[in-house]
């Protein structure tokens, strides 16, 4: 039995549609009926510990690998079966670069303006965007895991793809490249271009996802936007650190509890009060809530 | 759905591209055809000044044996001072390898023998003439040396036996060695035979081990995961691959055909030959790059199919019961008829062994496309 629909892409249309999804390789079970939607121009995350069954999942999605079940559908077409059609209206950025090193940047991108139909002066745009000018006549063997990175970006959105899934597109990025990758996506999303990405980075995720579903161990157990991520499982909690009998002590007090909310008031009150912090919740605190292990 | 060209055109200047900026690659077809091109010369080169060994027992010298004195040889090596390529030498100067007497390279032989005549009271001497490769012509000279001499002493010829020239080795091992004296590969093998092989190495190195190196290397690093996931088709990309590898095989089989029987590159049962072999090889590599997901790992099938088909060959051609087990090797055919090919043009029609072969490599193409299109870029 599918599980419910999570939180769906409200009234966008729908690009991507997974109902009841499950991928097994023999008697392990990769992906659990997973079910959600993503809606056009959504910018969505996909998070999950090693081994939770995003990467299982994105191959299905692109037509590397068949459900074993359940039903998948790009843009209105059904995958596998439609897999010729889907093929022009995704780009897909893998976690592992898979350039021909021997070329250089341009020439790489220039094959791929030919396949996908571009005119060449595409090919410049992009590398353009993604600050790879000047080394675009380099062997991609002389790039730096960064700039192979995002020549990797470059030639996906060369064909303007209505579907953009990224595996962890910021990594090995610096903080410049980073900003410069996230400015891109948000401009995509804007123009109407869906982006599907997995990332490590919880950062990432509070402030350019629109949603974000957390998969573990094949299973979707939450699937939301980071505010109500945040709403629904932050803890507020305050650390206090006051003086008694020459000693400073430390005291960490949950605000949604009656009786530690009172003993933080006696100690404003009483105490010799040195320090009062807030503690902030992050995403990744959900995460670790969620999934009860370290995002890694 | 029809291929479309200009996608096909695309991805096969890319194979082009990608073996232009792989010097390896390059070097082995340079290399390939600077064989040949050895081959060639060597062909043209003028035959070496050869010199004649006259050996004899070593008894000669010492005592009279059946009316054979030592004057003849005290004769033959007064004479053979006179010139520089003739030497008189004891028979117990001459190394022996398994029972066979082994000279020089580039040196003919005239062996004196001592026989026991028919009664046993006497005896006679025997004549053995030995000259490296296949010509014995090349003795003549000697023999227009020492025959006169021989007479002269002998009065008769009929005092000598001739025996036959160059008594052939009975062993592989012997026949190589021999051949081997001869000082030059031409004598080794027929033109058309080196021709022959280096043709199907051309084409082993084209089509069978540049597209399982490249294609494996696609499938690893992910290259062919990207290219189908492009608009273009698993049956564009593998046209592309095989048209590329097909038009390389022809340049590297042209070029060697040109140097070493240029009269063939008329011959159409050559190139209808070559067409059916090297499509064959292509198939063939695409079934071991698509069976594998390493680089290494393909080489090493590779490695494998050369030596399945090495047994193969030996079993069918050691013992009978195993016989028609190399009529299902495609290079079965397409060795025996490259090698008609290069000698005479054969008619397309005459040519049934191309109708088996043909077949063989249908069944070869089909798994390929098969292959590739299920699980070669997964």
């Amino acid at each position: 039995m599918p599980t419910e629909l999570p939180a769906t892409a409200g009234l966008r249309g729908q690009s991507i549609v997974i109902d009841g999804l499950t991928v097994r390789y023999g008697s392990f079970t990769a992906v659990d009926r997973l079910s959600l939607s993503v809606g056009e121009g959504e910018l969505f995350g996909f998070l999950g510990p090693n081994g939770a069954g995003k990467s299982t999942t994105i191959r299905v999605l692109i037509g590397a690998s068949r459900p074993t079940s359940g039903r998948v559908e790009i843009a209105g077409h059904s995958l596998p079966r439609d897999f010729a059609k889907v093929k022009p209206l995704f780009g897909y950025v893998p976690d592992s670069e898979n350039h021909m090193e021997e070329f250089s940047g341009r020439e790489n991108l220039v094959l791929f303006a030919k396949l996908y139909d571009v005119p060449l002066a595409e090919v410049d745009k992009a590398l353009g965007r993604l600050e790879l000018s000047e080394a675009a006549d380099l062997p991609v063997r002389a790039y730096s895991k960064g700039m192979r990175k995002k020549l990797l970006i470059a030639r996906e959105i060369l064909h303007q793809p209505r579907i953009l899934y990224l595996d962890e597109p910021t990594a090995n990025l610096d903080r410049h490249s980073t900003e410069v990758v996230r400015k891109l996506l948000r401009e995509l999303t804007a123009r109407g271009t869906t982006v599907f990405l997995t990332t490590h980075d919880m950062e990432e995720v509070e402030q350019i996802c629109d949603r974000v579903a957390i998969l573990c161990k094949g299973k979707l157990i939450a699937c939301d936007t980071p505010v109500n991520f945040m709403t629904r499982h932050a803890e507020r909690k305050v650390l206090a650190q006051y003086e008694q009998s020459s000693q400073v002590l430390r005291e960490e007090l949950d605000l949604d509890d009656d009786r530690q909310r009172e003993r933080l008031a006696n100690i404003i009150r009483h105490e010799a009060c040195v320090r009062l912090h807030s503690q902030e919740f992050q995403f990744e605190d959900v995460f670790l809530k969620l999934t009860g292990q370290i995002y890694t | 759905m029809m291929p479309r060209l200009d996608k096909v055109r695309t991805l096969v200047g890319r194979e082009a591209l990608r073996l232009l900026k792989n010097p390896s690659a390059l070097m082995v077809l340079g290399l390939l055809v600077a064989f040949s091109l050895l081959l060639a010369l060597s062909r043209n080169e003028k035959s070496p000044a050869l010199s004649c060994w006259i050996v004899h027992p070593d008894s000669l010298l010492t005592s009279e044996a059946g009316g054979v004195s030592s004057d003849f040889i005290e004769k033959l090596t007064e004479a053979a001072k006179q010139t520089k390529t003739i030497r008189v030498l004891p028979l117990s100067r001459i190394a022996v390898f398994r029972e066979q007497r082994m000279y020089p390279p580039l040196t003919c032989a005239i062996e004196l023998l001592k026989l026991p005549a028919d009664d046993g009271s006497t005896t006679q001497l025997s004549v053995t003439y030995r000259h490296p490769g296949g010509k014995s012509d090349v003795l003549e000279p000697f023999l227009r040396w020492f025959w006169p001499i021989a007479v002269d002493h002998f009065g008769q010829v009929q005092v000598v036996e001739q025996a036959p020239a160059a008594s052939r080795p009975t062993s592989a091992t012997a026949l190589v060695m021999e051949r081997l004296q001869s000082g030059s590969l031409k004598d080794l093998m027929s033109e058309e035979l080196a021709a022959a092989i280096l043709l199907l190495v051309v084409q082993f190195v084209t089509c069978c081990q540049l597209i399982v190196s490249f294609t494996s290397q696609d499938r690893e690093r992910g290259t062919l995961t990207a290219l189908a996931l492009s608009p273009i088709t698993m049956s564009e990309l593998l046209q592309a691959k095989i048209l590329f590898h097909l038009l390389l095989s022809a340049l590297g089989c042209g070029a060697v055909i040109a140097v070493l029987k240029p009269s063939a590159l008329t011959h159409a049962s050559l190139w209808a030959t070559l067409l059916l072999t090297s499509l064959g090889l292509c198939s063939v590599g695409m079934v071991i790059a698509s069976l594998t997901k390493t680089q290494s790992g393909a080489s090493l099938l590779a490695l494998c199919y050369m030596l399945v088909g090495a047994v193969v060959f030996y079993l069918a051609t050691k013992f009978s019961a195993f016989a028609q087990l190399k009529s299902f090797a495609f290079e079965n055919y397409g060795f025996g008829m490259l090698f008609l090919s290069l000698q005479r043009p054969i008619p397309l029609a005459r040519a049934t062994d191309l109708a088996p072969m043909l077949a063989l490599v249908v069944g070869w193409l089909t798994t390929a496309t098969l292959l590739f299109r299920t699980r070669g870029w997964r």
